[in-house]
């Protein structure tokens, strides 16, 4: 398949404001592309670039292989139908078909007559009179006839009513079936050009979330609703992208499910039901994967392990230098064998108590940024109590011996008292975790 | 067309329901993707792609040139492949349903055989 538009590590920066960074993509050729993404986002300066409009600050995009900037060659294959098209002061519409020939040599003169009519324009009225709806009707005309090997509509319907709109699509889907061309469409009404689209590419703050064919975008994701116990133990170890409760009720956005998966939330009393184009963009621009979930705790544990280590030594130090001063020699505080073991049990559990009670904090309206600073407050807090308790723990069995006298759980309490004892802490911290999330997010 | 599953998945299950019912018969042409993709208001490629599926599934095949055709036998092949599958798709979900309602299967089985024309 030959690559029509190539992009790599494309920036373009207007003083300090980064408007595309760093971007890198290939459309394939013959295909309909839509370009998505929300006001601001970089769209058009994008689309400038590779109609080469604008200047590249780094990196370097490609049309047909070559660079788009003042190269005639690739002007005549490029039709780019921007939002505001601006035409010369006394421009009919005639005037424009007559002129376009000039422009793009696959011209269809009798096409765009016949969508003249269809898009109700009068060839004499004047450009400077029409409405806005109308004068996107003409953009279209333009992009459609031209029959530019690269057609790109920038937002092309401004002002457009539904059935110009529906119009608009049919004579797209139908001029591209009898003449195959590369078309990329920007927009925001997802929806409307979701099942027209072969491949979305999704831009949000200058920097691609998504770039991938439509069909494995819709097959990556699903909601499931019903009783808010069924669908949480469904959320278990899921990516969830979107979380809502109502009474006993629940409705998830997660990860596509399984044929068996499926089968076995219907027997739960389960709805599957589809997400669509736009909701899934959506959730997935600024979106919080598995990867955050997972990669969150482990770095908190990795805090809360140095922690501890250090909380260790002290302890270790303390014991020695008491036995150095002559105090009981016989006990030893065996920290670094056992603890380690708290620490790997620790983190299976941590994480999957982080997975699971993200979607419950979402569920309660948390915001991502709460439920990060929340999980970092408690897993801190946890870390120092706990380190503290263990050395005040220490500090008795060293003073008294052993609780007791018999039972000690540093001197040689061994593999089964050290999970004995981080299961407790386990639990205790998965409680309180549940606890402040509860107390710290706000609810509607 | 959506019911959250790949639109090719959905258009190749909406022409199978076709050549089940009739529409399509056996050895009987279908329309040209390009009139399933105008028709659906889907992307061409699309189109193709749910069309390859029954192609390499051996319900439809091509002739060079001339179009798609139904291949013969296709309607019986389809009907045992959804008669296997009956119990998933419907029985199960029928269950569900009637446990919540507080049916029991004697009173199911009796709703059925009187709506079931003798």
């Amino acid at each position: 398949m030959t690559l029509t538009v190539e992009a790599h590590g494309l920036t373009k920066r207007y003083g300090a404001l980064r408007a595309v960074g760093d971007v890198s993509f290939a459309i394939p050729g013959g295909s309909i592309v839509g370009l998505l993404g929300r006001n601001g986002a970089g769209k058009t300066t994008l689309m400038q670039l590779i109609t080469g409009q604008e200047l590249a600050t780094t990196g370097e995009v490609r049309v047909l292989g070559e660079n788009p900037v003042e190269n005639p060659r690739v002007m005549s294959t490029l039709c780019f139908v921007k939002e505001a098209q601006k035409y010369p002061e006394d421009f009919r519409v005639r005037h424009v078909m007559s002129v376009a020939p000039r422009f793009f040599p696959n011209w269809d003169a009798e096409y765009a007559e016949r969508l003249i009519d269809e898009f109700r324009l009068t060839r004499k009225q004047r450009i400077k009179k029409l409405s806005r709806g109308q004068l996107s009707s003409v953009g279209i005309i333009v992009g459609l006839a031209s029959r530019a090997p690269v057609t790109i509509f920038d937002e092309p319907y401004l002002g457009l009513d539904a059935i110009a709109r529906q119009n608009f699509y049919d004579h797209l889907l139908a001029d591209y079936s009898d003449n195959p061309r590369t078309i990329i469409l920007s927009t925001h009404l997802i929806d409307e050009v979701a099942n027209l689209l072969e491949h979305a590419i999704v831009i949000d703050d200058g920097r691609i979330v998504l770039d991938a064919p439509v069909d494995e975008l819709r097959a990556s994701a699903v909601t499931v609703s019903g009783p808010a116990s069924a669908v949480d133990t469904l959320l278990t170890w899921r990516e969830v992208m979107h979380h809502q409760t109502l009474g006993g009720l629940a409705t998830a956005t997660v990860a596509a499910l399984s044929e068996a998966e499926r089968a076995s939330a219907a027997g739960e009393g389960l709805e599957v039901g589809p997400v669509s184009l736009q909701q899934l963009i959506i959730r997935r621009s600024g979106g919080w994967t598995t990867a955050n979930v997972v990669a969150w705790p482990l770095g908190v544990l990795a805090f809360i392990l140095l922690l501890n280590i250090g909380i260790g030594i002290v302890i270790e130090q303390a014991t020695q230098s008491a036995a150095d001063s002559g105090g009981e020699a016989d006990v030893t505080i065996t920290v670094s064998g056992g603890v380690a073991f708290v620490y790997i049990y620790m983190l299976v559990i941590a994480v999957q108590s982080v997975n699971m009670s993200f979607s419950i904090a979402l569920g309660w309206g948390a915001t991502r940024r709460d439920f990060a600073l929340g999980t970092l407050a408690f897993f801190g807090i946890m870390s120092l109590s706990y380190g503290l308790l263990i050395a005040a723990m220490a500090v008795v069995e060293r003073v008294t011996g052993g609780w007791g006298r018999r039972l000690q759980f540093f001197g040689d309490a061994g593999v089964l008292g050290t999970a004995l004892w981080s299961l407790v802490i386990t639990a205790l911290a998965t409680l309180t975790l549940y606890l402040v999330l509860r107390w710290a997010t706000p609810r509607d | 067309m959506d019911d959250g599953r790949p639109i090719f998945l959905q258009l190749a299950e909406r022409i199978e329901d076709g050549i089940i019912d009739g529409t399509y018969p056996d050895e009987g042409q279908l329309p040209s993707i390009n009139d399933f993709a105008a028709f659906h208001r889907i992307n061409p490629a699309t189109a193709l792609k749910g069309i390859q599926r029954l192609v390499d599934a051996g319900v439809v095949y091509k002739r060079r040139g001339v179009g798609m055709f139904v291949s013969a036998g296709a309607r019986e092949r389809l009907l045992a492949a959804r008669r296997d599958r009956f119990a998933v798709t419907h029985i199960s979900p029928l269950l569900t349903e009637a446990r919540t309602l507080g049916l029991t299967t004697a009173e199911l089985i009796d709703l059925i055989r009187k709506d079931t024309p003798s």
